[in-house]
């Protein structure tokens, strides 16, 4: 701003420097013409001096206005972000432990077919187990089917008197053999009934204490999976507020940083002005030039004055024509000059 | 006193607000998410919204911006429960930079309520 304002300084300057008219043509109708042209110029030309000063000033505070609010704004979403980033490393945090827990769950499946091999062989011993008892139970029929025989057959010998004594003792002896096989059977079923109780007590245990650890993984796994939903939707919900609100902001930044170039617009209008000005003063600085070597109240003194007064109308004309361009708002000039695009 | 619209998907809560401030001799109007808050507004528009920023359909945050771009935008005070990580604070530091005048972290009481109203209808 401040080569702009020195330049209108510079251009006043000059302006009253040299308002006084030629002595030699003062107090003549002509030359008091001329005075009065040559002052109505400078008076409006100073007055769009000091527009364009004015202008100046408040499209610098409004600049710096708008830049003081963007700077505010970029550093309101910068402690945002910083603040907010705990959330992303909470986020972090949770999803990792849904991953650690999710591997255990992995551990618990990859054991289950090795589990499920491991129960079947149980209950294929059982069963064999049972099928040895299956047997076991036909010797005993059989040695039963023997008895009733030989029980028969001691009935019949000792109808027979007096030989009695050599044939019973034949008869005790398979007695005794019948004992012993019935004996040996029952201590093979009873091995065999111990060994399946064994096999079924021992599926029971490994079965219920896999129960209560599977019951613990399926827990877990179901813990798991619901903590990384809840995560998901916490980083989803996360993400999306400080998109929002990300894009908020650079929707206001762009708007900022318009108005911020349309300030800056302002300065070409200065300079067009400034420059139509400098016409102005060299214009009228000419023909003051020219009127000083003329002859007091003199025809050709007069024609320089209807110059000047012909120079200050096409002046405040074209000034005219750029009327509409800018216009000083009212209050603290925070919005600065308004410029019309032409 | 003033027509204060209550945006909340619980509706408990909805019930509680209205109590509270009928109280101060508050009219309400309810809306269950962002969706029905703008239609609401279009109807009749009220002189302050207090607004949950987790709700679904269309939570806080898209809410006020959507206000916002409809030209409906009206003095606010965000509110919020949060979760783990989506807490009150984020939830509520989001808020305020889209705008919200107040905010106040579930639970809150009558007179926090009602202090964040007198803030943001200034």
């Amino acid at each position: 701003m401040k080569p702009l304002r020195e330049l209108a300084r510079r251009l006043r300057g000059r302006l009253s420097g040299r308002r006084a008219a030629p002595p030699a043509a003062a107090g003549t109708p002509a030359g008091d013409a001329l005075v009065r042209a040559t002052r109505a110029l400078d008076r409006h030309i100073d007055g769009k001096l000091e527009e364009v000063v004015a202008g100046t000033e408040q499209s610098a505070h409004a600049i710096v206005h708008h830049v003081r609010q963007l700077y505010d704004s970029a550093a309101a979403v910068m402690r945002y972000l910083d603040s907010s980033d705990a959330g992303s490393a909470q986020i972090g945090t949770d999803i990792r432990d849904s991953v650690v827990q999710l591997g255990a769950v992995r551990v618990f499946f990859e054991a289950l077919p090795a589990k499920v091999e491991r129960d079947q062989r149980t209950m294929q011993m059982v069963s064999r187990e049972i099928a040895d008892l299956g047997k076991q139970i036909e010797v005993i029929q059989s040695i039963a089917m023997q008895s009733h025989l030989l029980a028969i057959n001691a009935a019949i010998e000792a109808s027979r008197a007096g030989e009695a004594g050599r044939a019973f003792r034949v008869v005790a002896d398979e007695v005794r053999k019948l004992a012993s096989n019935s004996h040996a059977a029952a201590q093979d079923i009873r091995a065999g009934l111990a060994h399946a109780r064994e096999a079924i007590e021992d599926g029971l245990r490994t079965n219920a204490t896999d129960s209560a650890q599977q019951l613990d993984a399926i827990a877990r796994s179901r813990g798991a999976i619901e903590q990384l939903e809840h995560s998901f939707e916490d980083m989803t919900q996360y993400y999306k507020t400080r998109f929002t609100v990300l894009s908020r902001h650079n929707e206001q930044l762009t708007a900022g940083i318009a108005d911020v170039l349309g300030q800056t617009q302002f300065q070409d209008v200065v300079r067009q002005i400034v420059e139509r000005a400098r016409d102005a003063i060299a214009q009228r600085d000419a023909a003051l030039q020219d009127a000083l070597a003329l002859v007091p109240d003199s025809p050709a003194l007069a024609d320089r004055a209807r110059g000047m007064e012909a120079l200050l109308d096409s002046v405040v004309r074209a000034e005219a024509l750029h009327a509409g361009a800018v216009r000083l708002p009212e209050g603290d000039g925070a919005d600065g000059p308004v410029i019309e695009l032409f | 006193m003033a027509l204060i619209m209550i945006v909340d998907d619980d509706a408990w809560y909805r019930t509680l607000l209205v109590q509270m401030l009928a109280k101060d001799g508050h009219d309400t109007v309810e809306a269950a998410d962002g969706v029905e808050a703008i239609a609401a507004m279009r109807r009749r528009r009220p002189d302050a919204v207090v607004i949950d920023m987790l709700m679904p359909n269309m939570d806080g945050a898209d809410t006020i911006v959507e206000m916002e771009k409809h030209g409906l935008a009206v003095p606010l005070v965000a509110m919020s429960g949060g979760r783990r990580t989506v807490t009150p604070a984020f939830n509520l530091e989001s808020a305020r930079l889209l705008g919200a005048a107040a905010g106040l972290a579930k639970p809150f009481t009558a007179a926090q309520l009602r202090g964040a109203l007198a803030e943001a209808l200034g």
